[in-house]
């Protein structure tokens, strides 16, 4: 007999206490059955990772100045590059083309440049050029491309512009 | 009481199931360095994706179960084991060590095959996606290269399995050696 009953017993336990733990999941948040599965709505989780400018029109890259060393054969560009996401990000490589007037160069990232979470950061680019430049013909850049470094991940874009 | 009747591998297996809620995760994935982090065991779950949590209370509450009833399981073995050594409960310490041995092996069982299953269907989805990745099994590292669109992702993948899975996988086999020993020493 009391085999028998222990036999019922030993099995019941642990399936009242797992029944009593999903309970006490419901009742702790108020029987809401969607924050018991889910916690935090999934969009507000989603917009702790992505800052609001991300879905606003700011650019990510904005052209802030561009050099050219007295003997007109190397060319400085600094960019600010505005991060959309609320993690750090960091810049490893960046390169583009840049036509002015009559000449062109090439431009490269001159050091890896960390971005805070959801911030901003000045990015330098120098590069050789060629040519006789005219500001006042105007710039124009092309095969931008750019590499990024998020929590491991890394993300190379081409044609960013 | 006969001392050398004590069923030892259960004493040792219970001690061990008990202790084994609060030494920590079994398995760890990290998808890049920290943008996505997974530690994992039936008892707790870590699911980070840029350091914000993902985890779903429920399934937090259903884990606390699992810790309470991984624990009472210890105890019943640890009792089954000790009663073992007394003529006069020796059939109530069968019944004990016989629930207590078992219980273990199919948590271990369970999970170690959730894990598996999981990275079986995720290596066939990648025929759907545009990725092609063979992530390993429970163990490994692999990085998955995609091109979407003029963007390519290099995305590293690690995962291990931690030293409380060995003490799990430990403590399941001397639960079965437990039952094995007290057939033979009753």
């Amino acid at each position: 007999m009391g085999e028998r009953i222990l036999k019922f017993i030993l099995p019941t336990i642990p399936l009242i206490l797992l029944g009593a733990c999903v309970m006490a999941a419901f009742a702790a948040q108020d029987w809401d059955v969607q924050r018991t599965l889910f916690a935090d709505d999934p969009m507000k989780k989603m917009e702790q990772i992505l800052s609001p400018g991300a879905i606003s029109n700011r650019e990510t890259i904005e052209i802030v100045n561009i050099d050219l060393s007295d003997g007109g054969d190397e060319i400085a560009l600094d960019l600010m590059f505005h991060s959309p996401l609320n993690v750090p990000v960091t810049v490893t490589e960046i390169s583009a083309d840049i036509a002015i007037g009559d000449g062109v160069g090439t431009l490269r990232l001159v050091e890896k440049v960390n971005v805070p979470a959801g911030g901003s950061a000045m990015v330098n680019m120098r590069g050789p050029f060629n040519g006789t430049p005219s500001m006042a013909g105007g710039q124009s850049i092309s095969n931008l491309t750019m590499e990024l470094l998020i929590g491991g991940i890394t993300i190379g874009i081409e044609d960013a512009l | 009481m006969t001392c050398c009747k004590v069923n030892l591998p259960g004493v040792i297996a219970g001690l061990l199931t008990i202790a084994l809620p609060s030494l920590g995760a079994w398995w760890h994935l990290a998808i890049g360095s920290d943008a996505v982090i997974v530690s994992a065991s039936p008892f707790e779950m870590e699911f980070l994706v840029f350091g914000v949590d993902m985890v779903s209370p429920l399934f937090r509450w259903i884990c606390v179960g699992l810790k309470l009833g991984v624990v009472y399981t210890g105890i019943v073995l640890l009792t089954g084991s000790l009663l073992a050594s007394s003529d006069q409960y020796s059939k109530t310490a069968r019944l004990l060590i016989n629930f207590g041995s078992s219980k273990l092996m199919y948590l271990v069982a369970m999970f170690t095959i959730g894990l598996i299953a999981t990275t079986i269907l995720a290596n066939q989805s990648s025929d759907l996606l545009p990725v092609q990745a063979q992530l390993p099994y429970l163990v490994g590292s692999e990085t998955i290269d995609v091109i979407v669109e003029g963007v390519h992702l290099m995305i590293p993948i690690s995962m291990n399995l931690a030293g409380a899975f060995g003490v799990a996988v430990s403590a399941a086999a001397l639960g079965i050696v437990s039952r094995i020993y007290q057939k033979r020493i009753s």
